[in-house]
């Protein structure tokens, strides 16, 4: 060890320029201070995740065999509809891996290629109330473009849904406790009384986002850095694709892993899985791979046919994920598109209530969700979303 | 404005409060803002670190809601974000490590910290390390530096650039063997004795 630190010791000894003066330490609290003044108001985005991360271990036996009908479907039709326009290639180098990859070269050099996503989030948000609780649901969107090979070229814009009681029963209890329009922050009611409103916001850009992209795509929680190509020729092969996927197992020692308080069960590689790739526009077959994936982990089961949040249809595979320190359980669900295999949306749904969670929480809650509304490629330089009113961009 | 001084203190659970209460993000600055600033100081003196390191603050507070614990811990999130915006200095820094190379010790601008680092050039090293510095690739030195300044175990620094530990290994395997090269003759661990003696 005395001789790892040699050289350490005298670069750090020659460039060490000493820690902040208090001016400096001020200022730069305040530039701080002045941002998070000025911040949007808070997304609701990665609220459920969030939810999800607080929950605890308690992987439950769900049968492993029925991993079934739709799942397979689900990838016969997406592994059919692989003829598309992305380049795809068999396992294994080889010389037809090579001139794929020069023409996706060749591809590049045309240029002009943007990445569009439009993803939105949802979460449960208890709300007390005398006359009872019940539960909104705050959403939040984000649509944003990057060029698709050069860092520094992309834009963000996000706008809020109308927050809404969550169902029917939750519609009542509201109007009983006299239809408010503003919700408090479950979290801190005091601080944000009204973080929450019923009246949705416009597009708007968040300008400090503006050509912040790298020319890498992040697969989480494995922290892998991919170029454009690089996420075109993904693994087709469900094994390959898993140890891309999966979360290095040296990036968290056994003690780092037991401090993060991980959720537990086969939902969370659901949920760790999909966060990988849910704003990639993957090819079918990749697609085919990554849903061979998770329909082969243990404990993960097909539920046929279902609808997306949002109505489209779907197939569905889940399991159930549970909180660390006596947390919750849920079912945490991925819905595919069964033409392309594409992810549509992932929902969080309350199976046991956790010690500490809002007693609104009654099994079937929905407890978020994420919805993929539309990610592509696209040839022509995106400016704003289709529906943002303003015609100046960021304005 | 100051943070409430309430609950979670955990740095993720904080990062997550501070998506919902913006002032929250403060506890974080307070606990790293001294040595993220020591970091980028190294790298790019402390004209610019001033504001680079203020600015890799409100990076990530503009980034709060993407930070993900799965990934890791905050320390080298911030690290990893600090390294990015140095990243776009590279010629403040190249800068830097040359006129290291060149100074004498007394030319340092005055700096509490600078009679260690009189203590390295009196073995007569400076040129050597500065050039060997300037001379290391990007990810070569990222690495380095992290482990150095930022004192970051090797998981941390993959956490931090997003590369794969085995990488993080093999990149601080070669910067250190560039640098011992270019201390010629000078045996490091000699040298270690007297800059402790």
């Amino acid at each position: 060890m005395d001789d790892m630190r040699d050289e350490t010791t005298l670069v750090a000894a020659l460039l060490d320029e000493g820690g902040p003066s208090r001016q400096v330490t001020a200022a730069g609290r305040e530039r701080l201070l002045e941002l998070a003044r000025t911040a949007d108001r808070p997304p609701a985005r990665k609220a459920r995740r969030w939810n999800g991360w607080l929950r605890g271990r308690r992987p439950l036996g769900l049968g492993l065999g029925l991993v079934a009908a739709a799942a397979a479907a689900a990838v016969a039709v997406a592994a059919v509809g692989s003829g598309g326009a992305a380049p795809t290639r068999p396992s294994g180098p080889g010389p037809r891996e090579m001139v794929l990859a020069a023409a996706v070269q060749a591809e590049r050099q045309a240029d002009g290629r943007y990445l569009v996503t439009h993803v939105r989030n949802c979460h449960a948000e208890p709300v007390k109330a005398e006359t009872g609780d019940y539960i909104v649901q705050p959403c939040h969107e984000i649509w944003q473009w990057r060029a698709r090979d050069r860092a520094d070229d992309s834009a963000v814009w996000t706008r809020d849904l109308p927050t809404r009681p969550q169902t029917s029963r939750d519609e009542a209890l509201w109007r009983r406790a006299g239809a408010p329009r503003t919700f408090p922050s479950s979290q801190d009611p005091r601080a944000l009384p009204d973080l929450y409103r019923t009246a949705p916001t416009k597009w708007k850009e968040s300008r400090s986002d503006r050509n912040e992209n790298s020319d890498r795509y992040v697969l989480q929680p494995s922290g892998r850095a991919l170029t454009a190509e690089e996420v075109q020729n993904l693994p087709t092969d469900p094994k390959e694709l898993e140890k891309l996927l999966a979360p290095r197992p040296s990036e968290g020692s056994p003690r780092d892993r037991r401090d993060s308080r991980l959720p537990t069960g086969p939902g969370q590689k659901i949920v760790e899985a999909t966060l990988a790739v849910s704003e990639l526009p993957l090819p079918p077959k990749v697609w085919a791979a990554f849903i061979r994936m998770l329909a082969d982990t243990p404990g993960v089961r097909a539920v046929g046919r279902v609808a997306d949040p949002i109505g489209r249809p779907g197939v569905a595979l889940e399991a159930p994920r549970t909180a660390p320190g006596g947390g919750g359980t849920s079912m945490e669900r991925a819905i595919f598109d069964p033409n392309t295999g594409a992810l549509l949306a992932t929902v969080s749904t309350t199976v046991r209530r956790g010690a500490d969670d809002p007693a609104v929480f009654r099994p079937g809650t929905v407890e978020g969700y994420t919805v993929i509304v539309e990610s592509r490629w696209t040839d022509g330089r995106p400016s704003r979303p289709a529906d943002a009113d303003d015609p100046r961009p960021g304005s | 404005m100051t943070a409430p001084p309430d609950v979670a203190t955990d740095d993720a659970a904080v990062i997550e409060q501070s998506r919902h209460e913006p002032d929250r993000f403060a506890v974080i600055y307070d606990r790293y803002f001294p040595e993220i600033y020591r970091y980028v100081a190294a790298r790019l003196g402390r004209d610019v670190a001033d504001d680079i390191a203020a600015e890799t603050f409100c990076a990530a507070f503009r980034k709060r809601d993407r930070f993900d614990p799965a990934r890791g811990a905050v320390r080298p999130w911030l690290y990893g974000m600090a390294t990015n915006l140095v990243g776009r200095h590279r010629r403040d820094e190249r800068r830097r490590y040359a006129a290291l190379a060149r100074m004498a010790p007394e030319w340092r601008a005055d700096g509490h910290e600078s009679r260690v680092a009189a203590r390295v050039a009196a073995e007569g090293v400076r040129p050597q390390l500065a050039g060997a510095l300037a001379e290391l690739s990007e990810g070569d030195r990222d690495v380095l530096l992290l482990v150095a300044i930022g004192g970051l175990r090797y998981e941390e620094v993959a956490q931090a650039l997003e590369i794969p530990p085995g990488t993080v290994g093999s990149r601080m395997n070669r910067a250190r063997r560039k640098v011992r090269e270019a201390l010629g003759g000078t045996d490091p661990t000699h040298a270690e004795e007297h800059f402790h003696g």
